[in-house]
């Protein structure tokens, strides 16, 4: 046990002194917080508004059921809060009685709607119309859904390749054979070597859910998925490691094994339901549907324990066809 | 301690063999030297015997076991420096150090203590990147101790160094040879063999020629000789004669008679000349 935490512990040190390894770690974070700032709908499943005071309490309750609502007295502030980064849509009296929805001119397609459609609400408008919004909700949050599931499968994905960096470097120094006279096990050395692939990604997976603010997702399935996915991230990763000699075949590898995840994971957003079995035997198909549903917040355990074992099983196959290449790739 | 019987390595896994028949023992406390030029399989011997390369065919047993079905924890008491620095070049030399102690399920040695006796006390917390090679060369030697081993493998541990770090080297192999450690030291270097090997053996082309200790080599192989200066017909002349072959024998008898001597020294073949005189090759 203290050997694991030994290799893991050097493996972290070594990592964060190899600029290549850093940029791999932080890289999914940078592109969570690109994501929220340039795409503000990630947030726009709960709408935000702001009301001019003058309206009235009425007006403040009913906008309050679809989003949360700031009141300001004074046009100008209300205008200048508008202006702000987010999404945030005013209403104010219009000059000829009724409201005036102002807006900052980028706001993602359905906010501009969506007030009105909650002020023809409430000027008597009809019931089936609010219906229509909840489509647009559902249909803005997409993008968030997979924007935040596509960049946790990526921590995850490039935590495995650190792995092969690691080994690459120990290839490389052939430290490999000064370990190789000490008491310590080769179980030992792949168990330890395996602790980044485990524990970083757990930990980028809550920094990016923070960073998108999408804490009110089930955590604990996040955690269950993110521990099977990065099982897989593992092995990719030292495959990595035992087929590249250096650090150049090792992205050159790299780039071949992102081929194969991004097709996994386009064909589990994109394809048709009857074609979606095709992709069956790739184990990122079932993180990102895995991922997708937890963030969309429709999973339910039973469906990610499904998903699990299916992670699980095309793992373990996958382990079993590559170990012989990956214990002789270790002497 | 160690016993190596008929031992043969082919890399390629055919009669083509960089190690044939090699078979030697070594005594508890021993320096036991390995020596040969470039490639005869000093190295692959070694790696043999560290398993670090599969035992093919013959018979290696370390400390009366067998290595073939030896436990990992007999590595708690061996000591291996590599010829070739592999260390890990993103740490520091304490780290280095620290890192392959954890590795131990035995008492270790401070790594600081180590690095000061290798005289890297001033590079300990620079990273191995910015090493010279001889720098490198002392970290791994110093690495080779920090489980304090009873056993201790030294590939070429003075390659590349200068007179003195080599010095501070023999020394402290000498201190823990005399504190019990069994060495096996690999080298072509023939003047660190005579000086610190109990015995050698001589290996090329994967075959070993001889194995004794330096000074019976000597006595055995090394014919004496004498060089004379002496005044002859008003003139210095320096004479190189065989204290063995007649001719050479009266030859210098007439000179001690003439009476007419200015120096005269015994000559006693080096290791090397022996070497060169049992393998027909040069050492390197
Ligand atoms: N990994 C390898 N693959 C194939 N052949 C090898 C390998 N390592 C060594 N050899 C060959 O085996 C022979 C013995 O090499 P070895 O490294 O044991 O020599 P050495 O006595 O240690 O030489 P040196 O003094 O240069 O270190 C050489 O002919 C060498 O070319
Ligand atoms: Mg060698």
């Amino acid at each position: 046990m203290m050997r694991l935490i030994a290799i893991f512990k050097r493996d972290l040190k070594s990592s964060f002194r190899e600029f290549l390894a850093v940029y791999i770690i932080v890289a999914p974070i940078l592109f969570a917080i690109g994501l929220r700032f340039f795409i503000p709908s990630v947030e726009a499943i709960s709408y935000q508004f702001a009301i001019e005071e003058s309206l009235g309490n009425e007006v403040v309750q009913e906008f309050k059921k679809y989003g949360s609502v700031e009141t300001y007295n004074d046009l100008d502030k209300l205008k200048s809060r508008v202006n702000k980064v987010d999404d945030i849509i005013g209403i104010t009296k219009g000059s000829a009685g009724g409201y005036a929805v102002v807006l900052e001119g980028n706001e993602a397609g359905g906010s501009r709607y969506i007030a009105h459609q909650i002020i023809n609400r409430l000027q008597g408008g009809e019931r089936k119309e609010i219906v229509t919004f909840s489509d647009i909700g559902a249909r803005i949050s997409t993008v968030a859904i997979y924007g935040t599931s596509s960049v946790i499968l990526m921590a995850i994905i490039l935590c495995g390749i650190v792995i092969g960096l690691n080994i690459i470097e120990e290839k490389e120094s052939r430290t490999i054979s000064a370990l190789g006279v000490t008491p310590m096990h080769r179980l030992e050395f792949i168990l330890g070597k395996s602790l980044v692939g485990f524990s970083l990604p757990i930990i980028e997976a809550f920094i990016i859910v923070w960073i998108l603010n999408m804490t009110n997702i089930n955590l604990m399935m996040i955690l269950v998925m993110t521990v099977a996915s990065s099982l897989i991230a593992i092995i990719f990763g030292f495959l990595i490691g035992v087929l590249s000699s250096n650090q150049i075949s090792g992205i050159a590898n790299m780039k071949f094994l992102m081929l194969f995840v991004s097709a996994s994971f386009i064909g589990a957003v994109a394809l048709p339901q009857t074609y979606q079995r095709f992709l069956y035997w790739s184990p990122i198909y079932w993180s990102t549907i895995g991922l997708n549903s937890i963030v969309a917040n429709t999973a339910t355990w039973p469906l990610i324990g499904q998903y699990t074992m299916w992670i699980l099983g095309l793992t373990i196959l996958i382990f079993f066809i590559f170990r012989k290449k990956i214990s002789t790739g270790l002497s | 301690m160690i016993r190596v019987k008929n031992l043969y390595h082919s890399y390629t896994n055919d009669s083509n063999y960089a190690v044939k028949d090699v078979s030697f023992e070594i005594s508890k406390g021993e320096i036991f030297g390995f020596l040969g030029p470039s490639g005869a399989g000093k190295s692959t011997t070694q790696k043999i015997l560290i398993g670090l390369l599969q035992l093919q065919r013959g018979e290696v047993s370390i400390d009366g076991k067998d290595i073939r079905n030896a436990n990992r924890k007999l590595f708690n008491s061996i000591g291996v420096s590599f010829e070739r620095a592999n260390v890990y070049k993103k740490l520091t030399g304490i780290e280095n150090l620290s890192f392959f102690a954890q590795m131990f399920s035995v008492p270790t040695e401070d790594p600081l203590k180590l690095l000061k006796m290798v005289g890297l006390q001033d590079a300990a917390s620079k990273k191995a990147s910015s090493y010279s090679k001889g720098m490198l060369q002392r970290l791994v030697f110093a690495r080779s101790m920090i489980n304090n081993p009873s056993i201790w493998f030294l590939d070429e541990p003075t390659s590349g160094l200068d007179p003195t770090t080599t010095s501070v080297i023999k020394d402290i192999i000498r201190n823990r040879q005399k504190q019990g450690a069994t060495v096996f030291l690999t080298t072509h270097n023939m003047h660190i063999a005579e000086e610190l090997c109990d015995r050698v053996a001589f290996i090329t082309n994967g075959e070993i020629s001889a194995i004794d200790s330096p000074r019976s080599l000597k006595l055995k192989y090394g014919e004496k000789r004498v060089i004379v200066e002496h005044i002859e017909a008003g003139e210095l002349t320096k004479e190189e004669l065989s204290l063995t072959e007649e001719a050479n024998k009266e030859r210098l008898s007439s000179i001690i008679s003439a009476g007419k001597i200015e120096t005269m020294h015994t000559q006693e073949a080096s290791l090397e000349d022996i070497f060169i005189k049992l393998t027909g090759k040069e050492l390197k």
